[in-house]
């Protein structure tokens, strides 16, 4: 396998996924916070100058600058909505070419199995860097020449929050990735992934009300759980948890080593 | 003498407690293009897509031009299996272009005389979705003849072709391996297309190679293990009560008019004329049926299957 053989796979999968109507969505939405983000903080400083709350401006209470919006813009994005496109793109690229059978084109072609997962891999953490992108450019672009750059939050951190944010997606999309190995259908991965997420949720939930009643063991456990892994971006704003990092790195070795080990043993369609 | 082009030893494929491939031993010579037949649920498909490691075997081996590396074996490999699927939202180029990719090798020019091998230059920019069955089909050929393979295998290349689109795939094939040289595994249902299209013939029924061989030495086969006339008289009641004096010689048949069709075992034509004429049957015409590749298929499936 040579490095043009690579290039060349990587290219048309890019083409391949890219030209998917889930990653033109991603774009779009990451698009949409990073605008929407600027705009709707532009709105309040017009509109809300004169409301107060406590005595004090309501712009007041709300920082206008660069970094801030950007800030912003980070946590839109990374509600629910985008996780879950990039979501429905890996879900498609894999478990919706095992379906739909056209993955078996690749697979009868010179090129070992383990390639084709990374080019997959490779290219949806390209579409996710650049949904991260497209948020990140209008937000804190468009927010620095409108606002400044003044305030307390500041560039480097935002941009931290934005490069973890980059390393939850990738842990999103090994899960992805993981889950087509086992359901092989794109509906069946994203509501299988929900499913545990959901359960992840309620159980860090459950196990941080026991901690706060007292077990100490029960906080430690609920910070090992993937759902914390994949919200280690959140602490850009000034608390970074290593054990968030550290789930994560578990996280990302495991779901892609265990996708390749699988997908190397599994017939295809 | 030609060297071997595929072969496998042993494959064996087993679904739980049932074996769908049972140490198929298969040899295709290169050149050749091979009819690989079965009746449904046989294990044709099951095989190609063992040769192709698109899944697992539990056994065997396979060699494609002396490679036994499952990837490197690949490299000379075209493949269509089953109904060719597509990524419809690209154009018919752009999957085209995918599988020069992955294949590593082959350009532009591949893919243009791909398209028009096989008669869809004109609507290569067209996206997939807008194709029909049969389009979809000519592309999957089109697809499984980009980077420049030495062997092709087609898993029902006809499925879902109108008759004369299945003379075009058929037109087709010879000339690949007239022109180009490509040896050729088919497997298809289309017993008498397999009879003039192939030069090599390989029976499967239930996961077993029940025969293998030349289309000539099947059809040989067929002749001289069983013998079968049509005997042609006016006098066929005659005929019937001879024939319980005459062994080796019974009906196969109910018979047509003033024609009965007699199965021979251990006595040949002239035989039984020379009796029939000595019963004094008036025979006007006797004459040897020749059996079709359906016929023998038919008999060695329906043998197992019974």
């Amino acid at each position: 396998m040579t490095a043009a053989h690579l290039l060349g796979i990587l290219r048309v999968e890019a083409r391949t996924i890219y030209g998917r109507g889930s990653a033109r969505l991603a774009l779009v939405v990451a698009l949409l916070t990073g605008v929407g983000a600027l705009l709707a903080h532009q709105w309040i400083q017009g509109q809300a100058a004169s409301i107060e709350a406590n005595g004090a401006p309501v712009t007041q209470m709300i920082e206008f600058s660069g970094p801030a919006v950007a800030g912003w813009a980070l946590r839109v994005r990374n509600f629910f909505v985008l996780p879950l496109v990039l979501l429905l793109a890996t879900a498609a690229s894999f478990a919706g070419e095992i379906g739909d059978q056209s993955l078996r084109e690749a697979l009868v072609r010179p090129v070992p199995r383990f390639v084709v997962l990374f080019s997959k891999a490779v290219v949806l953490g390209s579409l996710a860097a650049l949904t991260l992108l497209a948020s990140l450019i209008p937000s804190l672009g468009g927010g620095i020449a409108l606002f400044g750059n003044e305030g307390s939050t500041t560039v480097p951190a935002v941009l931290l929050g934005f490069a973890a944010s980059l390393l939850s997606d990738l842990g999103l999309i090994g899960l992805g990735l993981l889950a087509s190995t086992f359901v092989r259908s794109v509906g069946g991965v994203v509501v299988s992934l929900i499913l545990l997420l959901m359960a992840d949720t309620g159980l860090r939930a459950m196990l941080k009300g026991m901690a706060w009643l007292g077990a100490d063991w029960a906080e430690a456990v609920g910070r090992a759980l993937p759902g914390n892994a994949l919200a280690c971006w959140e602490g850009w704003t000034g608390a970074w948890d290593p054990w968030a990092f550290g789930g994560m790195a578990v996280l990302l070795v495991s779901s892609y080593g265990l996708t390749a080990w699988r997908f190397q043993r599994m017939d295809v369609p | 003498m030609a060297s071997d082009a595929l072969v496998t030893r042993g494959l064996t494929r087993r679904y739980g407690g049932r074996v769908a491939i049972d140490s198929l031993d298969l040899q295709v010579k290169e050149g050749d293009v091979y009819g690989f037949l079965g009746p449904n649920g046989a294990g044709k498909t099951t095989a190609i897509r063992c040769m192709l490691g698109l899944i697992r075997r539990d056994g065997g081996e396979v060699e494609i031009f002396g490679e036994r590396d499952p990837v490197r074996q690949r490299a000379s490999v075209g493949a269509m299996v089953e109904t060719p699927a597509f990524h419809t939202w690209l154009s018919a180029r752009d999957n085209l272009r995918r599988a020069c990719a992955f294949a590593g090798v082959g350009d532009e020019s591949d893919i243009q005389q791909a398209l028009d091998r096989v008669g869809l230059q004109g609507r290569a920019e067209e996206k997939v979705s807008g194709y029909s069955l049969g389009m979809r089909q000519r592309l999957g050929i089109a697809r499984a003849l980009v980077g420049r393979p030495r062997l092709l295998i087609l898993d029902e290349p006809t499925n879902g072709l109108d008759p004369r689109g299945m003379r075009e795939v058929r037109d087709l094939l010879l000339d690949l391996r007239r022109r180009d040289g490509l040896t050729i595994l088919v497997s298809s249902h289309l017993l008498s297309e397999v009879e003039q299209l192939c030069s090599r013939v390989g029976i499967l029924e239930r996961g077993r190679m029940v025969a293998e061989g030349s289309v000539d030495e099947l059809l040989d086969r067929a002749q001289t293990s069983v013998v079968e006339v049509d005997v042609e008289t006016h006098d066929t009641a005659g005929l019937a009560r001879a024939l319980a004096s005459i062994p080796g010689a019974s009906p196969a048949g109910e018979g047509e008019g003033e024609r009965l069709r007699l199965r021979l075992n251990g006595i040949g034509p002239a035989e039984l004329n020379r009796a029939l004429v000595n019963a004094g049957v008036p025979v006007e015409a006797l004459i040897p049926v020749t059996h079709s590749l359906e016929e023998l298929f038919l008999r060695l499936t329906t043998r197992e299957l019974t």
